[in-house]
């Protein structure tokens, strides 16, 4: 009895590694067979408690807007990165648009920019921040008296833009 | 040839109207059709000083070019002087 219960453990023990090693290399091979596939990150529109409308901007409800999502600290000093409106500033508009895959390189991107770059002010409040990460690889920031404002990759295939910035 | 963000489309000074598409209308506090000038021209960061009651209001975020159309020096000036002698309150303040 004993033993054919532990028996019938060992059989679903195998079953269960069988299947988790299929899962690996189902997983595997899905990354081989696309290897520049990158997920977009929802942190920002999950803790803002926005809702991604699907035409890359989202809503936020107005109490949280002015509320700091995370802080970028830089040789300019820390700068906030608030909730924003979804739409022209902020954390959520900064994912939904420009398609952040993770916060940590954006941050590192973020700081690396602002660090580097020369600063342009204008007379509007804000100062623009343009580096040349590598070819076909610009990135703009933009900061002002609300902090971070926007940041973002040229051109296309944007998430592998933010990870080459972050390791540059 | 490196790519760039400064658009060829707009240049500082230039004086635009707000056109989004509708779905970015309803979530902004700016009327369609709003006159202002172009203060940096990035391409996804166009930063607009608006037409405001009195003065130029500068919004809290930047724009992108697709939602904003040139208008003529003399449009804009007429569409200013509308919004100045008109009922408009003008925008409000955070």
């Amino acid at each position: 009895m004993l033993g054919a219960e532990l028996s019938g453990r060992s059989g679903m023990t195998t079953n269960l590694a069988t299947l988790f090693l299929s899962w690996i290399a189902a997983t595997a091979l899905v990354l081989i067979a696309n290897p520049i596939a990158a997920a977009k990150a929802t942190d920002a529109v999950d803790a803002c408690g926005a809702t991604d409308r699907g035409d890359l901007t989202a809503t936020v409800p107005l109490e949280v807007q002015s509320k700091v999502f995370m802080t970028v600290t830089t040789s300019k000093g820390p700068l906030p990165i608030r909730c924003g409106n979804g739409v022209t500033a902020g954390a959520v508009h900064i994912e939904v648009k420009h398609s952040v895959p993770d916060w940590g390189d954006a941050l590192s991107c973020i700081k690396k920019v602002i660090d580097r770059a020369p600063e342009q002010s204008s007379n509007n409040g804000k100062t623009n921040y343009e580096l040349t990460i590598g070819p076909g690889n610009v990135f703009t920031v933009v900061r002002g008296d609300i902090g971070i404002i926007t940041a973002y990759p040229s051109g296309g295939d944007l998430e592998n833009k933010w990870r080459q910035c972050s390791v540059s | 040839m490196e790519e760039r963000h400064t658009n060829e489309r707009f240049v500082v000074g230039q004086p635009v109207e707000w056109s989004p598409p509708p779905e970015v209308a309803e979530q902004l506090e700016i009327p369609v059709g709003h006159p202002g000038r172009v203060v940096s021209p990035a391409v996804y960061a166009v930063d607009v000083a608006w037409v405001d009651k009195v003065g130029e209001y500068a919004h809290e975020g930047v724009f992108d070019q697709d939602w904003l159309s040139p208008i003529s020096e003399d449009e804009y000036e007429a569409r200013a002087a509308k919004i100045r002698d008109g009922s408009w309150a003008g925008f409000a303040r955070r």
